[in-house]
């Protein structure tokens, strides 16, 4: 694979808006999750988080789950310093990749058949609960008229849309391309995380436990990554090796593993094989909770560490003697960092990223 | 880099295969009536893929059920049923219905007792497309599922185009599927774009669309691939591209910017001039506006002669699949040196500036566009090439 530069990441998370905030949150650690109104835990991207009116002037009729959207992938394109109206629009694409969709505004058009019938569905909500809404509102929000897409795969969602905005650059179809994932945390969301998945009572995760039934707290956020092939441009390194083959244990030659403890694919006992190496690991989604899509959480933090040259340590880790746990925040040299992900049949995807 | 298609499976309101697809295009059969997947309250003619019953996973998985019949399909065709297991196959699928957790009684249960059986969370996380065929084929290659709305089906074959352009497999299953469904069939009705009689598109008593169910499958290899297996192509995908209005969720960028873009770009992408092309099969969903900026699109690139239709008099707006099914469709028009008559079209608006074949036409030439419009601003085009 070509590598693929990092020119700007943006992102929305339980802490705020913002990459110093996820930076901050990396140096701090473990915080408690939000509390629901019926008692349930999940870190829930505050409602202040979402307000700044010179973007939702642009998306006016849009519902939270596109906002998430909007607010990050703006957010990338600002932090890459680079101005779309110099561009000629078409040559950026956008590709957004969903485990769940906007599907709290498809529980409001539900909502709408049962109280009202079937011909009083409102249009603004049946048009906002469509997958793709959120692109188009990011679409809208940047003037972008390229190619514009929307994803679904449940567990390795971004690395596959990774892996087509890599395709869509060698081809030279495009000369940018903005990646990201947006996934939302409703009510029945929790509540379906309760009844199928181990929640963590006590608000902490486990990662790196390897346990059948990891604890688990909800999260939800975006994160958007502008990427191009022009290494004159690259401000956090690079994506340069993605394996998705299911057949791989990952690189060796790497200076951290970063593991997708979302819980969300079942039983973890599958990194048990292959992180034993002496490979420093650490995970981070006890910091943003878990989701499907949260792996793309993990490679904004990996992009940080290989620009800060800054490991940052591995939170509410409890079973230090499995492996050489990442428990300390320190500068160190760091050149390439492995991002892995499960899913529910135990099958591992590997995401490569150099400084 | 040459992209062939060496398989084909199509099933629709028109037909579960290629046979009866044809001989209702043919008679111009339209086979469309009163929904009887779900009770409704709303009027308007349905296209169900009424005869459709082959299992593979759970029958609520309708959606998935339709997709794996196709894809079963392409691979018969294409003879490579046997020899999938373990190779470099990608699969790219569009869907909107198959992407959704819309189950009304799991919905109205959560919210008035604060708990609901897991069931329809459990068909849901099975259901996904790409992922299902991927993990019953056991195929290994990259996977993907696009949900853009009613051009889902048109990306997903780009998006295997762009795999096997990348050298990230050999072979790749494209295509869509969308079942007919009672929460999209309401939002349709809620936007006032559902027709209560037959859709009649390009028309100028049009008065909407019509919602149809199927899926669409394409088997694209490699030359290497296919000169491997020694397989001769149906057909080749010569050129693909898509773009986006950056204007309204559920519009139509009245100046046709979007679409024209997409259009040019497929053409540059196949190395044509717009007079190469013999025929198009528009998206022509019989909406007011979609067939408005589509015919001025086309008028146009491609001047007033143009042969074209839009077969959604025969299958209805399918959605997720319509732009597999209808870059399908431009297959068995290549090879039989026909089109059908646009279903539904009779009297020309003076505000389109061409109309739509009538009846059944014969075609010359080797090359044929599928255009593809959606919700969120998203246009696409395929340009098909009946091998020499």
């Amino acid at each position: 694979m070509k590598p693929v530069f990092i020119e700007g990441i943006g992102i929305i998370f339980t802490r705020g808006r913002g990459l110093n905030k996820f930076e901050q949150a990396l140096k701090d650690g473990w915080d408690e999750p939000t509390v629901s109104a019926d008692g349930r835990k999940a870190y829930r991207v505050p409602k202040d988080a979402l307000i700044d009116y010179n973007i939702l002037k642009k998306v006016r009729r849009s519902d939270r789950f596109s906002r998430l959207a909007v607010f990050a992938a703006c957010d990338a394109i600002h932090d890459s310093d680079l101005d779309i109206a110099d561009l000629d629009q078409s040559s950026i694409g956008i590709i957004i990749a969903t485990a769940f969709g906007p599907h709290a505004t498809i529980f409001k058009v539900l909502d709408d058949i049962i109280d009202y019938g079937e011909k009083k569905v409102s249009p603004t909500t049946f048009a906002n609960s469509i997958h793709n809404a959120a692109a188009s509102y990011v679409a809208s929000a940047l003037g972008c008229t390229g190619p514009v897409m929307t994803t679904t795969q449940f567990y390795f969602s971004f690395q596959q849309a990774l892996l087509l905005a890599s395709s869509w650059l060698n081809e030279g179809r495009l000369k940018k391309v903005l990646v990201g994932i947006v996934d939302e945390c409703s009510p029945a969301m929790e509540y379906i995380c309760e009844e199928k998945l181990s929640v963590a009572h006590n608000g902490k995760m486990s990662p790196l436990s390897c346990l059948k039934r990891p604890k688990f707290v909800p999260g939800e956020g975006s994160a958007f990554f502008l990427v191009s092939q022009d290494s004159r441009k690259k401000k956090y390194g690079a994506f340069t090796e993605i394996d998705i083959t299911g057949n791989s244990h990952g690189w060796t030659d790497v200076d951290l593993s970063i593991i997708g403890t979302n819980a969300m694919g079942g039983s973890e006992e599958v990194y048990k094989d292959i992180l034993n190496k002496g490979i420093p690991v650490a995970a981070y989604s006890s910091i943003y909770g878990g989701f499907m899509t949260g792996n793309a959480f993990e490679c904004a933090a990996a992009a940080l560490m290989l620009k800060n040259q800054t490991q940052y340590a591995s939170p509410n880790v409890d079973r230090t003697e499995l492996w050489n746990v990442a428990d300390k925040s320190k500068e160190r040299e760091l050149n390439q960092i492995q991002c892995i992900s499960h899913n529910n049949t135990q099958k591992l995807v590997f995401i490569k990223m150099t400084k | 880099m040459k992209i062939y298609v060496t398989g084909l499976g199509l099933i629709s309101a028109a037909g579960e295969n290629e046979k009866e697809t044809l001989t209702s295009f043919e008679s111009g059969k339209r086979r469309a009536g009163p929904v009887s997947l779900f009770s409704t309250q709303i009027q308007s003619p349905a296209y169900e893929a009424k005869g459709f019953s082959r299992h593979y996973f759970p029958e609520q998985l309708r959606t998935l059920n339709l997709c794996l019949a196709a894809t079963e399909d392409a691979l018969d065709d294409a003879s490579l049923k046997e020899e999938i297991r373990g190779k470099r196959i990608g699969v790219a699928m569009g869907t909107t219905v198959g992407s959704v957790l819309n189950d009304i009684n799991f919905n109205m249960e959560f919210r008035d007792k604060g708990s609901a059986p897991m069931d329809s969370v459990n068909l849901y996380l099975e259901g996904n497309l790409s992922s299902g065929i991927h993990s019953f084929l056991q195929t290994e290659g990259p996977s993907i599922t696009v949900v853009n709305a009613c051009v889902s089906g048109a990306n997903a074959i780009g998006v295997a185009m762009s795999w096997l352009r990348s050298g990230l497999c050999d072979i790749a299953i494209a295509g869509g599927a969308d079942e007919l469904n009672k929460v999209p069939f309401c939002g349709f009705g809620a936007l006032g774009i559902l027709s209560d009689s037959l859709c009649s598109p390009f028309d100028l008593n049009r008065k909407g669309l019509n919602l149809g169910e199927g899926a669409g499958v394409l088997l694209l290899e490699s030359e290497q691939s296919m000169e491997r297996r020694k397989k001769k192509p149906r057909a080749i995908m010569r050129g693909y591209d898509f773009s986006n209005d950056a204007h309204h969720l559920t519009s139509p960028d009245p100046s046709g910017a979007g679409l024209e873009r997409a259009t040019t770009g497929a053409l540059i992408d196949a190395r044509l001039e717009p007079d190469a092309i013999s025929f198009i099969n528009a998206h022509g969903t019989a909406t007011i506006d979609n067939d408005l900026v589509e015919a001025r699109v086309l008028h146009n690139l491609f001047g007033s002669t143009i042969a074209f239709l839009s077969t959604k008099g025969y299958i209805g707006h399918t959605l997720g699949a319509a732009g597999a099914l209808e870059a399908g469709f431009c297959i068995l028009a290549l090879e039989q040196g026909w089109i059908p008559g646009c279903a539904g079209f009779k009297k020309l608006d003076p505000n389109i500036p061409i109309a739509p074949v009538t009846q059944k036409t014969q075609i010359e030439g080797h090359f044929a566009l599928s255009t593809s419009m959606g919700f969120g601003g998203c246009d696409a085009a395929l340009v098909i090439e009946f091998p020499e």
